[in-house]
């Protein structure tokens, strides 16, 4: 009975104005029938009474909530500070106010989630920059060498990474790709960049630089994270190029005496993977001829697949680089398969960073090609 | 999308391990589903060697390598060991890319099993 009538601001009101009434029939007929003097005085100031009295209770059962209502959806409205409202009312009043906490409370979740989105997009922005930064933007000069590499990312921060560490009788080549995208990959590919240029101030063979990073870097990174890595160390004085592989894709040798290509297993263990690694990686050379070229690149260029969902693969970019080797330099090479690259994957979406790398022994000293290293 | 099914099998107590089918794919979608089913398994491992049967996995993505290290890294840390067992070319070459098969042993074939002690 009382929840049929609580549960309705019309009811409550309807049940008061038969209360008042009753009252002053009441109210009227006692005084009517009573000894008093003035009877008819006592009638009207009790029915006065009455009516004031619901007065007050119209005030507090409707005038005052909804004037508390209204106060605090204009705050709302005009961006200012408002408060929840509080009632154990369970009429409309109730559910006006109910809704009002819940959208604010909706709102509020709203403009939090925005706010920490934009904090965290501007905070990939600047791991993305700082990324960009590391990553060199300019093929070195190397004596004896032409350099042509070209790089693109897939999101805003990627895991692909590479870069050119020049001594003063060698140079360090390395290409990497860690696990993964996004700042994690990000960070992993920074840690693995600082490592390298120090252990390369410490250390003159590739095989010690990769040891110590790789020793380093594993106790630094979540367990199911890992880079695999090829690096490459070209000897100024004696034109010798040794490699250690670090669990990454194959290397691309162009044999410009018989047109050959060679393929060469990186071997090793990719970074990250054991604590200790020395027994697991070597170094190798790879006796170099003029006009040989080695091709090192990232998985990104491999499993691109096209729209019919079939993968560019590692025969494809063989007989790519085959094809324009015989015909171009490493400049030549380099955009002819980025190009044949671009058609095959058409218009699907680029799912990973994609990375080439060129490089051409030449008997000249002096060598001129393509310094930009971004991939059109 | 892809599909994983992992499958566990009674120990073999003889040789002491206990095999694990794993089915389908391993890839972004199915990594997390891999990693559920797989931590069901390991801390109450009982044999030496955990095999993981990859005869009808048909890809693996870096993810799942990682993850793969991980239980190897977790297992021999305990004393225990992990093992692959007959995966197909396209898992091996992967397996040998990144150099994953020189720190955990891959059998073609269960009588190959050689579960240490």
């Amino acid at each position: 009975m009382f929840g049929w009538i609580r549960k309705s601001v019309t009811r409550r009101i309807g049940l008061l104005l038969l209360l008042i009434v009753i009252a002053c029939a009441f109210a009227a007929y006692y005084f009517w029938n009573s000894t008093l003097l003035f009877p008819i005085y006592y009638s009207f100031a009790a029915i006065g009474g009455f009516i004031f009295l619901a007065i007050i209770i119209f005030y507090n059962l409707v005038t005052h909530p909804l004037k508390m209502l209204t106060k605090q959806m204009k705050l709302l409205l005009t961006g200012r500070a408002y408060k929840k409202i509080t009632t154990d009312r369970i009429d409309e009043i109730g559910i006006i106010a109910q809704f009002f906490n819940e959208i604010t409370e909706n709102l509020e979740n709203i403009s939090r989630k925005l706010k920490e989105g934009q904090r965290m997009s501007s905070e990939l922005e600047v791991a993305s920059s700082i990324q960009k930064k590391i990553l060199p933007n300019q093929n070195p000069n190397v004596p004896n060498l032409e350099i042509v590499t070209k790089s693109r990312p897939a999101v805003e921060v990627g895991g692909d990474s590479f870069d050119f560490i020049q001594k003063k009788d060698m140079t360090y080549f390395y290409i990497g790709d860690v696990t993964g995208h996004g700042a994690p990959a990000a960070l992993v590919m920074m840690m693995v960049n600082t490592l390298l240029h120090t252990y390369s101030e410490m250390y003159s063979s590739a095989y010690d630089i990769v040891v110590n990073t790789n020793r380093v870097l594993k106790p630094r990174i979540k367990a199911a994270m890992f880079m695999t890595m090829l690096m490459l160390k070209w000897d100024h004085v004696q034109q010798k190029m040794t490699y250690v592989g670090a669990g990454h894709e194959h290397i691309l040798i162009y044999r410009n005496g018989t047109g050959e290509l060679e393929v060469r297993p990186t071997g090793g263990i990719a970074l990250g993977m054991v604590p200790d690694n020395s027994k697991i990686i070597k170094e190798q050379e790879i006796p170099l001829a003029d006009g040989d070229m080695i091709i090192i690149y990232t998985d990104g260029i491999t499993e691109a697949k096209n729209d019919a969902g079939e993968m560019f693969g590692l025969e494809r970019l063989k007989e790519t680089i085959k094809k324009y080797a015989t015909q171009y330099g490493p400049e030549g090479v380099s955009n002819h398969t980025s190009l044949d690259f671009s058609q095959y994957v058409g218009n699907a979406e680029q799912a990973d960073d994609i990375t080439l790398m060129v490089l051409r022994y030449t008997k000249q000293k002096e060598t001129t090609t393509d310094k930009n290293t971004n991939w059109k | 999308m892809a599909t994983i099914e992992i499958i566990k099998q009674a120990p073999n107590t003889e040789k002491n391990y206990q095999k694990v089918i794993v089915r389908g794919e391993i890839d972004r979608d199915t990594i997390a589903q891999l990693r559920e089913g797989m931590e069901q398994i390991i801390p109450v491992l009982e044999s030496n060697t955990l095999i993981l049967d990859l005869e009808n996995l048909a890809f693996i993505n870096s993810e799942g390598i990682g993850y793969l290290t991980d239980v190897y890294n977790r297992l021999s840390g305990s004393g225990k060991n992990i093992a692959i067992l007959k995966a197909s070319a396209r898992i091996m070459d992967i397996f040998q890319l990144v150099g994953i098969n020189q720190i955990i042993p891959c059998y073609t074939s269960e009588e190959e099993i050689v579960s240490k002690a």
